[in-house]
């Protein structure tokens, strides 16, 4: 198919050639009209967007603009799936009905396609039943069951442990060429485009900057916003220099050893964590965990979703209350059920979701502002200007400080969240899943902020990720966790290069991985598998 | 089964705070010898009325008493006519029944369907038009909208009975007069959920699968956004007797609202307790089923109830 399309702002003259079987990535940070783009293609854009172009679709050119045409082509023609599994189902229907509703053959084959070892048993489960992964192969089968001969997925993966992912993709390939299906993939991991895809599209502020065989495109990129891009994936941080610029080679060489001498800031001493399930029964979250995270150590807690990582940070600054176990900072022993406000100021927790962590009729200094006025430290004026230093520091420009979170992006808003966890100067700095969500260019420089206020303060980061190559980037030692237990602990290096769980070795081989960078531009990434 | 336990425990002690606090608050609002008998009487006569209901006795041990008088179902004697209370509110439940129950189904029969037309031509001229007369369905007082009614059918037009029970006809107005606050509900609440579920993204996966828009409507739409329906009707009943009371005054129907007032103003407490307790009991029980039929409804509330490892997995992972 040939694909050339245009709609009001969002997108400029894009034009690209499908063939069948062929699996096209597009690429491109949060608002790069990837998405719209997609359900251009698919019809799904509301009544009210403005779409031209045109499409030739197996031989056949259908306009853009002609919402009834494209509908008719869903289903038997061309299908879609989206980011979010869980909600991508009707809670109130069996996979079962889910597929009868689609095709009158039966079920099986099609779950079996989507990677249904046993397809029998998911037959009569409902979505609240299955996991992330299962319900996005269901949604998968769905896509599937009128024998599309074009699947659009959109970022179907992104919400997925790397494991999880890992098959889902697997399967996509398989079915790609079984079926010569073709695939528009949408991503926003260039790793995952790499491992998928054979040609790649990348898109910036509505418009391709470049397009090209995956290949051409990774190792040989032509446009420096891809360079950019490529730049910015986390890499080992034994032989990666610092993500956003090309910097000093003192940094690049700064050795990893030094950060793990300073002695323990936080210790967690054989944490349990137990609650209670709806229906009365216990449920360990977390079972006799023991981490130490030293001064101006970064440690890393990986696992997948349920291991128990939050709950473990959690407990760490009293949000939940262990079952059993010691929490020491700095040496005395630390009790939140009495907590002495002294404590809090130690240590910091900054969450995925900055946008739901900041008041959002709050301006940002005076937010940032806040801990000093909780804590009551120094007047009006000292903390007026702790908090401009701190937002400094963070790279915040000024312009921004009387600002509302609104006005922010998603990464100025975590750059204020990260400045307000630091105006009380805490030793300890607990980050759950703080980059998840945001673009890769942005979180590389969030990455490096946090590198850099770690060597300025030592402080202690507990660095909370599902995703491993942020985790190789920035640790010093990783803590890898699975059903409430810790399974493997060790040097990031070491851990990474030989690991000893099977369990690591599967989520380190899950890892979707970029071609071995031009040298031009990176040193040559340590082999890791 | 834990879960039914639960939820029947639950119901039982709002029964029994229900009970309690409507001997309280008619405890607080005055002594009933001394509105009954009038400010003229003599002393004597206030104190044998008093020795005679058991009015001078400590307030728990009023308390005990009617406690134990509700467990034999003993709801006491009215003051006014020395009945007892339970007959005389049973007398009376069949006639505010025969206006409540056509009153839901009337409400349910018109109010859902304009509802999904509202919410399937949202924003349109249909839409604005539904909303706007739910709108007004909801702010016209029941009382005024009677006695218009009254004025324009029985007084301008004589086509039917101004007030009282003489033949089936007789229903149309208090009916119609209760439905339209009904109607409106049940419109405005099924198009916000019906809206809200059409924004779902299981619709769009729906859609982008190649599903036409009346199955998607039909199989997904439609069940998610009126499963709640279920939970509205139970607190809706509530609402039907409250407003039945009015109603029934302005229609002059002989039924359970009409008595309340009535024995309210006479500071009839035997009699305004019983018709609370029994409104109070019935919303209770009927809650109590809406909770119980979610659990044939929604797949996820029956996990709850049958105790399953799959939610505990659930569970662990959101």
């Amino acid at each position: 198919m040939a694909f050339t399309g245009q709609s009001s702002s969002a997108l400029r003259d894009i034009a690209f050639d499908l063939m069948p079987g062929g699996i096209i990535g597009i690429v491109g940070e949060s608002g790069s009209g990837k998405s719209v783009m997609c359900r251009a293609i698919a019809g799904l854009l509301p009544p009210s967007a403005l779409v031209q172009g045109q499409m030739n679709f197996e031989g056949q050119s259908y306009r853009l603009s002609d919402q009834r045409a494209l509908a008719s082509l869903r289903g038997h023609r061309i299908a879609m799936i989206f980011q979010d599994p869980m909600s991508a189902l009707d809670p109130l229907m069996s996979v079962k009905r889910h597929l009868a509703l689609r095709t009158s053959g039966g079920p099986g084959p099609l779950l079996t396609m989507a990677g249904f070892s046993d397809p029998g048993k998911v037959l009569d489960s409902y979505p609240h039943q299955m996991s992330g992964g299962q319900c996005q192969r269901v949604a998968i089968a769905c896509a599937l069951a009128r024998e599309p001969r074009l699947l659009i997925a959109d970022e179907p993966t992104t919400a997925l442990d790397v494991t999880v992912q890992a098959g889902i993709l697997k399967r996509l390939k398989a079915i790609a060429a079984e079926r010569g299906m073709a695939i528009i993939f949408v991503t926003h991991d260039l790793a995952v485009a790499y491992q998928l895809c054979n040609q790649i599209i990348v898109m910036r502020n509505g418009a391709v900057v470049e397009a090209g065989s995956a290949d051409t495109v990774l190792t040989e990129p032509r446009a420096d916003y891809t360079r950019h891009l490529i730049a910015s994936m986390p890499r080992p941080r034994s032989s990666a220099p610092e993500l956003t610029q090309q910097i000093s080679p003192s940094a690049v060489l700064r050795p990893i050893a030094t950060s793990s001498a300073g002695h323990p800031a936080l210790c967690l001493d054989n944490i349990s964590v137990a609650y209670r399930t709806p229906d009365g029964r216990r449920f360990d979250a977390v079972r006799n965990v023991s981490v130490d995270v030293g001064e101006g150590e970064i440690v890393g807690l990986v696992g997948e979703s349920g291991s128990g990582k939050s709950t473990l940070a959690k407990a760490a600054v009293g949000l939940v209350t262990p079952s059993a176990g010691r929490i020491s900072m700095n040496g005395r022993v630390v009790d939140w059920s009495t907590p002495e406000p002294s404590w809090r100021r130690e240590i910091q927790y900054i969450f995925q979701d900055p946008r739901g962590a900041l008041d959002p009729l709050g301006r940002i200094v005076h937010q940032v502002r806040q801990p000093l006025d909780i804590h009551r430290l120094g007047d009006k004026g000292e903390r007026e200007a702790v908090a401009r230093a701190r937002l400094f520091e963070t790279h915040l420009d000024d312009t921004l400080f009387k600002r509302k979170p609104a006005s922010l992006s998603g990464g100025q808003r975590q750059r204020a969240t990260i400045a307000r966890a630091l105006t009380v100067r805490p030793r300890v700095l607990i980050c759950d899943e703080s980059v998840s969500a945001l673009d890769v260019p942005i979180q590389a420089k969030i990455l490096d902020l946090l590198l850099d206020l770690r060597d300025k303060y030592a402080l202690a980061v507990l660095f909370i990720s599902h995703d491993l190559s942020v985790i190789q980037h920035i640790c010093d030692r990783v803590v890898v966790m699975r059903h409430g237990t810790l399974i493997e602990e060790g040097q990031t290096f070491e851990l990474f290069r030989n690991p000893t769980e099977s369990y690591t070795r599967d989520l380190i081989a899950a890892l979707p991985r970029l071609p071995d960078a031009p040298p031009s531009h990176l040193p040559e990434q340590e082999a890791a598998v | 089964m834990n879960w039914y336990l639960f939820r029947l425990g639950r119901a039982c002690i709002t029964i029994l705070l229900l009970l309690t606090f409507s001997f309280f608050a008619l405890a607080a609002s005055g002594d009933p010898a001394q509105i009954l008998l009038g400010p003229d009487t003599s002393q004597a006569a206030i104190d044998v009325f008093r020795e005679k209901w058991g009015l001078n006795l400590p307030l728990w041990q009023q308390f005990l008493i009617y406690l134990d008088g509700l467990l034999h179902m003993n709801f006491g004697l009215s003051y006014r006519s020395g009945e007892s209370a339970l007959a005389l509110v049973l007398d009376r439940i069949p006639v505010t029944l025969s206006l409540v129950l056509p009153t839901i189904l009337l409400s349910i029969a018109l109010g859902v369907p304009l509802g999904i037309l509202s919410a399937m031509h949202r924003g349109h001229l249909i839409d604005r038009l539904a909303i706007t007369l739910s709108v007004v369905g909801l702010s016209v007082p029941s009382f005024l909208l009677g006695v218009l009614a009254m004025y324009l059918f029985s007084v301008k037009l004589g086509w039917l009975a101004p007030s009282g029970y003489v033949n089936w006809t007789s229903y149309i107005m208090p009916v119609a007069t209760l439905s339209t606050v009904g109607i409106a509900t049940y419109a405005r609440f099924t198009r916000s959920a019906l809206v809200e579920v059409l924004s779902r993204p299981m619709i769009e996966t729906a859609r982008a699968s190649g599903l036409s828009e009346g199955i998607i409507h039909r199989a997904h739409a439609l069940p998610n956004a009126l499963t709640p329906l279920i939970t509205i009707t139970a607190l809706e009943f509530g609402h039907f007797v409250t407003y039945a009371a009015v109603v029934e005054n302005a229609f002059g129907w002989q039924g359970t609202g009409a008595l309340l007032i009535e024995s309210v103003s006479a500071r009839d407490f035997a009699v305004v307790q019983a018709i609370m307790i029994i409104t109070g009991v019935t919303m209770i029980l009927a809650n109590l089923l809406a909770d119980l039929s979610y659990g044939f409804i929604d797949p996820r509330i029956a996990d709850l109830r049958h105790r399953s490892s799959r939610r505990l997995r659930t569970a662990c992972e959101s």
